[in-house]
């Protein structure tokens, strides 16, 4: 049928209300027509009002040698508009598909196009893939460049992003850009890099966006709609070309529990059996022991029933390590598949050095792979992460044990996805996995075509809640929320460039439009506030206006004496057993007391309170049900208790006192303190009872209080005279209006503050920081220092261009540089007992703390929020020893005997650290100083030699 | 305001080359500078300008020289080997190359293209373009990001020292009077009625007489601000513009002008 008919026809506008409070003015106003069509997928798809679409699509670019699903041909379709597209899918279903088709496309009109990716790695996986697609591919990294001449250009997103900023030739012709894995967006570091390519991409290019099965992607399309001004489409589906089955299997019991079925029901009367099975106790240690030989048996079960492959996922590396060690009693390969893997294994490694061949980890990995297991984790050299991944598609490896990182990569799906705990460690604390990331995870199970089904087992050794379990097996992907935030290099280039400055990224932000769609909604909210507000009528409102006013100032200033005579040094002498008191806080009345005793009780931060023993009479509790203390009128049933209180809390001291007998324990005693306590109580009536003057019996020599007792006497003499007559019912309605209104002002500064551009704030501290540090000069120019901190992109900007500017790297050797450099792109964490043993690099080390020190300074003074020792961590001298001895030539064998750092971490840093040397190669020239740039250049070389630098297998 | 004046009432010292700046440990040499034994020297006649701890050398008078991000008004001189060589009164060569330069459909360059490279800029056109990046070997490439740049057509040149156009944050400018300016680095500076900073397919229209008049206007300013040596600005033609037109005598002006910049 004729899509775009209907979208003429049925075209519903989204109204954009005027603000109330503008304070930014729209980026170009035009209205967004939406439209939305099931067919066996979900299509939405938003337009400007006055888009033109086109007549007569060309010939097919692309033609498939399998049937497309539903969602693939609808956005083929988009594609074939020249349209923008966003693909969310689940990771099997085929979204390449669609991003082939695009690629097609461009070959077919000479256009270029780049996809791009978050990671490295998948950078190279792909740009193998498209090469056997398509030929001509080029790869651009921060390692490598291949071909760059390419119509198809595979490139991490950070590379697409300095393009753009620092305009290339590749920017100006490609017609469509493919983003892959685009929900990355929501990374709290690197996010922000997704926002800032695609605001500044010209608008003519398309888009072809894949993302996870994200439930917010129609916002998603409308912010493209808006900022890009050109049709952007939704395709949407939860279809998994192989159903899953999701088991649960308690820890210490035998066999698994089918929860949830091919249908995504959900079974309840499972999950409770699976529930019970759980051995019962608490005993932590007893569960870890039975951890490895549960895993045992599953991976056992997984062979007999034909399961395999499995993936099976933990959340640290030392799990990882430590389960597949177990493990390794069990053979799971035939004796002709441990020969290919051999076979395929030594190959691999012959283009490693005879010398990095003996590495421990290469050497101990083989007899692992040999047996059907294989380890994938961030801590192994890339070459055996890559020969692990190619084993794993070529089916040889029957067990994969991993971290989460395997779960974010290209198809490499698996027959099984096996979860060895259903909390993990998120940097604070320890908390259930989440809906997302169990749909991501579990998502690599079933394998296309060849499985009817995939399986996914959850191994958990505490007891569930049902709603959690079903959160997590059933659960959603979170919701794609923008995470953009400034950085300095983004400012300094954005000034830099003729057409852009930091504002015009700021409002064109994804952040930005997320927070202006609450708006209407606020809004409204607002005005039923205001309604609601308006309806409550209140007879004579001046007087009940008054009547509060005064009775309010009266507690204060009853409060304010008190806290002056709550001081211990007044109060306590008056204080002596069996003084009658009465216990006040704002919140609660407690009524009269028996004083007992007191005690001071030390505070952190060098601060004490006094607590006062009173005796109380409470109502009848359960004592087992920890039920609250309810204090209630002596003169009621209750029972009589000791309870400790803040000595803030006293708000009355009497002139009485009784005598108390000596063992308070004894019921008859009790009894008779209530008697007496019941016969005072009538003798004065409960308002009555003679208090302590703060002056004629207290002798308190005080001008405050000597005030204050003047205020309260006025005051209470305007209360009598204004003789008031008023209801209780009155003061309510009084009381609910004034709650109506402070949460009506509440509202109405968030609507302020949603309409202002985001970050503002933050805009003018950080250019504060660069002006004060000469980045940038009074009138906003970018200065030589900014230009030099524009070239800086793999690591804190700031900290380098101050140590470039103070001249610490001329007076150093090129391996000195590379120690140093390690500081700031070395990011993992690691225990911070850690200690220099080289006296030349603790002393460099020093340099960077002081220089640290310096910039926090020059942050504080500009209010920028951060703590000073967070600041200081973030610089780590781990890797310096290292790195100085793998550039003064050590072999990587030696150097990773001498360091606990996982090998695979020692290559990361040392890759970053030569993709920052190129950036400060470049800087050194930007200052005018060719020693340093050739200083520079010689650090490159040390650095960059044998297995650290081997070329990926996928290239 | 004059340069040589306000070097001298800044009193700032004047290196000529081979000066020693200094011979303190520590510090670097920066552009138009040079190391030896430890020792700074300057290769050019300028002025001490120190960051931190690298010290460089403000040149005074100058041929330009080229930052990466500078906007540049040229002459087409030459087309050779997919490329457009500029004169931009710079001592090194200048070339656009065919790939570098905008074409509104976002595709690769082809042979066609190639040929027909005159069509879009000839010989002897004015062309305002990007300083992209500079070579080793000094020599400039430039490109063309957007639709705002390329041919400069009906409209007035105005050509005066390079070092007296102000770094601002914008370099496209439409002042007071609606006379568009594009300020170019390099001392070329483009008055015109065109607004180069929105999306049209043709910036040409007809003059009004009145524009023409503006035009003069501010080409007069400019001719003043260079004789005297006095930066030029958005707000020092406007605030120049301005005091012609009360017909102020020309000393007049000058006292009237350094007061305003003064004060900013």
């Amino acid at each position: 049928m004729d899509l775009f008919g209907v979208f003429e026809q049925g075209a519903q506008q989204t109204q954009f209300e005027e603000a109330d409070v503008e304070i930014i003015e729209p980026i170009e106003e035009f209205k967004i027509i939406k439209q939305r069509e099931d067919e066996g997928c979900v299509h939405e798809w938003y337009a400007p009002e006055d888009h033109v679409k086109l007549e007569n699509p060309k010939r097919m670019a692309k033609n498939y040698k399998f049937n497309l699903d539903p969602f693939q041909v609808q956005a083929v379709k988009c594609l074939e508009q020249y349209e923008s597209v966003l693909v969310a899918a689940h990771t099997s279903a085929g979204k390449t598909a669609v991003a082939e088709y695009a690629i097609a496309m461009a070959k077919r009109d000479k256009a270029r196009v780049v996809y791009t990716s978050p990671i490295k790695a998948l950078s190279n996986q792909k740009y193998r893939e498209l090469q056997s697609e398509f030929g001509d591919v080029g790869l651009i990294t921060g390692d490598v460049t291949l071909n760059q001449n390419a119509f198809c250009l595979v490139m991490t997103t950070e590379i697409l992003r300095s393009m753009l900023y620092r305009g290339s030739e590749i920017v100006r012709e490609v017609a469509w850009v493919i983003m892959d894995e685009v929900h990355y967006m929501r990374d709290r570091e690197r996010g922000v890099v997704w926002e800032e390519t695609i605001i500044l991409l010209s608008q003519k290019v398309r888009f072809v966006f894949l993302s996870a099965t994200i439930p917010n992607a129609g916002e998603f399309a409308e912010w493209i709609c808006r900022v890009k001004r050109q049709p952007c489409h939704v395709v949407y589906t939860d279809y998994r070309p192989t159903p899953l089955e999701h088991f649960l299997c308690p820890a210490g019991a035998d066999g698994l529990y089918l929860v949830v079925d091919k249908q995504g029901t959900f079974k309840e009367d499972k999950f409770k059996e699976a529930i019970s099975k759980l051995e019962d106790g608490g005993d932590k240690r007893k569960k870890k022991s039975t951890e490895g030989s549960d895993l045992f048996k599953l991976v056992q079960l997984i062979k007999a029933k034909d399961y395999a492959p499995a993936i099976i996922f933990s959340f640290s590396k030392k799990e990882v390590e430590g389960f597949a060690t177990a493990i390794a009693k069990q053979d799971l390969n035939s004796v002709q598949e441990a020969q290919r893997i051999e076979e395929i294994y030594k190959n691999a490694m012959n283009c490693l050095s005879e010398e990095d061949r003996q590495l421990p980890q290469i050497t101990h990995m083989l007899p692992l792979l040999k047996k059907g297991i294989g380890i994938h984790h961030g801590g192994l050299l890339p070459i055996v992460k890559e020969i692990i991944e190619i084993l794993f598609q070529e089916g040889l490896i029957k067990a994969l044990f991993s971290t989460e990182t395997f779960s974010m990569g290209v198809n490499m799906p698996s027959r099984t996805v096996v979860f060895t705990s259903v909390r993990k460690f998120d940097g604070q604390v320890f908390r259930w996995i989440q809906g997302g990331e169990y749909v991501q995870m579990s998502g690599r199970a079933g394998r296309r075509g060849i499985d009817d089904r995939g399986i996914c087992i959850l191994i958990f050794d505490e007891k569930m809640d049902q709603d959690v379990a079903k959160g997590m097996l059933k659960g959603n992907q979170d919701p794609l929320n923008s995470s953009f935030h400034l950085s300095y290099n983004m400012l300094l280039n954005a000034l830099r460039i003729e057409d852009t400055d930091p504002e015009y990224i700021i409002r064109r932000s994804f952040h930005q439009f997320q927070n202006e769609r609450q708006l209407p909604e606020m809004k409204q909210k607002y005005q039923e506030l205001k309604e609601r507000t308006d309806k409550i009528q209140l007879e004579n409102e001046d007087q009940v206006q008054h009547y509060v006013d005064l009775t309010q100032q009266i507690e204060n200033v009853n409060y304010e004496m008190r806290e002056i005579l709550n001081n211990p040094m007044i109060s306590l002498p008056f204080l002596a057993i069996g003084r009658i008191v009465r216990i006040k806080s704002r919140e609660m009345d407690w009524g009269w007391g028996i004083f007992l005793n007191f005690m001071k009780r030390k505070l952190p931060k060098n601060e004490s309170c006094v607590m006062l023993d009173v005796i109380f009479h409470v109502k009848q509790r359960r004592k087992q049900l920890n039920d609250p203390l309810v204090p209630i009128s002596w003169l009621e049933q209750g029972e009589i208790e000791v309870v400790p209180v803040n000595m803030d809390h006293l708000f009355d001291i009497s002139t009485i006192k009784v005598n108390l007998p000596r063992d308070l324990k004894n019921p008859e005693e009790k009894q008779k303190v209530k008697l007496t306590f019941q016969k005072i109580i009538k003798q004065f009536g409960e308002d009555g009872i003679p208090l302590m003057h703060p002056i004629k019996d207290m002798k308190i020599n005080d001008q405050q209080i000597d005030a204050l007792l003047e205020k309260k006497e006025k005051l209470q003499q305007a209360y009598q005279n204004a003789d008031f007559k008023i209801t209780n019912q009155q003061i309510l309605k009084f009381n609910e209006k004034e709650k109506l209104l402070t949460s009506q002002k509440i509202l109405r500064k968030q609507i302020e503050l949603s309409s202002k551009m985001v970050l503002s704030d933050d805009l003018k501290r950080m250019k504060r920081v660069l002006k004060r540090m000469q980045y940038l000069s009074k009138e906003d120019i970018v200065e030589l220092k900014g230009k030099v901190a524009c070239e800086i992109q793999a690591c804190d900007e700031i900290m380098l261009t101050e140590l470039l500017f103070s001249g610490l790297f001329q007076e150093l050797s090129a391996e000195e540089i590379c120690a140093v450099l390690t500081c700031l792109v070395h990011d993992e964490n690691a225990n911070d007992k850690f200690v220099i043993k080289n006296d030349k690099l603790n002393q460099l080390y020093g340099k960077i703390t002081d220089m640290g020190k310096k910039i926090f300074q020059v942050y504080q003074d500009s209010k920028i929020n951060i703590e000073e020792k967070e600041y200081l961590a973030s610089y780590k001298p781990q890797m310096m020893e290292i790195a100085l001895a793998w550039c003064q030539g050590q072999t990587f064998g030696q150097i990773c005997k001498s360091t606990d750092q996982f090998e695979g971490s020692i290559i990361r840093c040392f890759r970053r650290l030569d993709e920052l040397l190129k950036q400060l190669q470049e800087a050194a020239k930007v200052m005018g100083n060719r020693d340093l740039e050739t200083q520079f250049n010689e650090s490159s070389k040390k650095l960059k030699r044998g297995i650290v630098f081997a070329a990926s297998l996928y290239l | 305001m004059q340069l040589e004046a306000a070097i001298l009432e800044e009193d700032k010292q004047l290196y000529l080359p081979g000066d020693m700046i200094s011979d303190q440990a520590g510090l670097m040499s920066g552009q138009n500078t040079y190391e030896e034994n430890g020792r700074i020297y300057s290769s050019t006649i300028g002025t001490l300008n120190q960051t931190n701890q690298l010290v460089m050398i403000n040149p005074i008078k100058h041929s330009y020289e080229p930052q990466i991000g500078e906007i540049i008004i040229g002459k087409v001189v030459l087309i050779k080997d997919k490329k457009w060589t500029v004169d931009i009164g710079s001592n090194s060569e200048t070339t656009l190359h065919l790939n570098s330069t905008y074409i509104p459909e976002q595709r690769q360059k082809t042979e066609d293209d190639e040929m027909n490279m005159r069509l879009i800029f000839a010989e002897d056109d004015y062309i305002c373009a990007e300083i992209h990046s500079i070579n080793n070997d000094k020599s400039i490439n430039l490109h063309t990001r957007s639709h705002k740049y390329g041919k400069l057509d009906n409209g007035k040149f105005q050509q005066v020292c390079h070092y007296l156009i102000v770094r601002q944050k914008k370099h496209f400018f439409k002042l007071e009077n609606e006379v568009h300016v594009i300020f170019g680095h390099n001392g070329l500076l483009f008055l015109s009625n065109q607004d180069r900073t929105i999306n049209q397919v043709d910036y040409e229209q007809n003059y009004t007489i009145q524009q023409r008049i503006n035009i003069g206007k501010v080409s007069q300013a400019l001719t003043f601000l260079n004789q005297h040596q006095v930066l030029i600005s958005q707000g020092s033609i406007e605030k120049l513009v301005q005091l012609r037109d009360q017909k102020l005598s020309e000393q007049d002006c000058l006292a009237q002008l350094y007061e305003f910049l003064n004060k900013k």
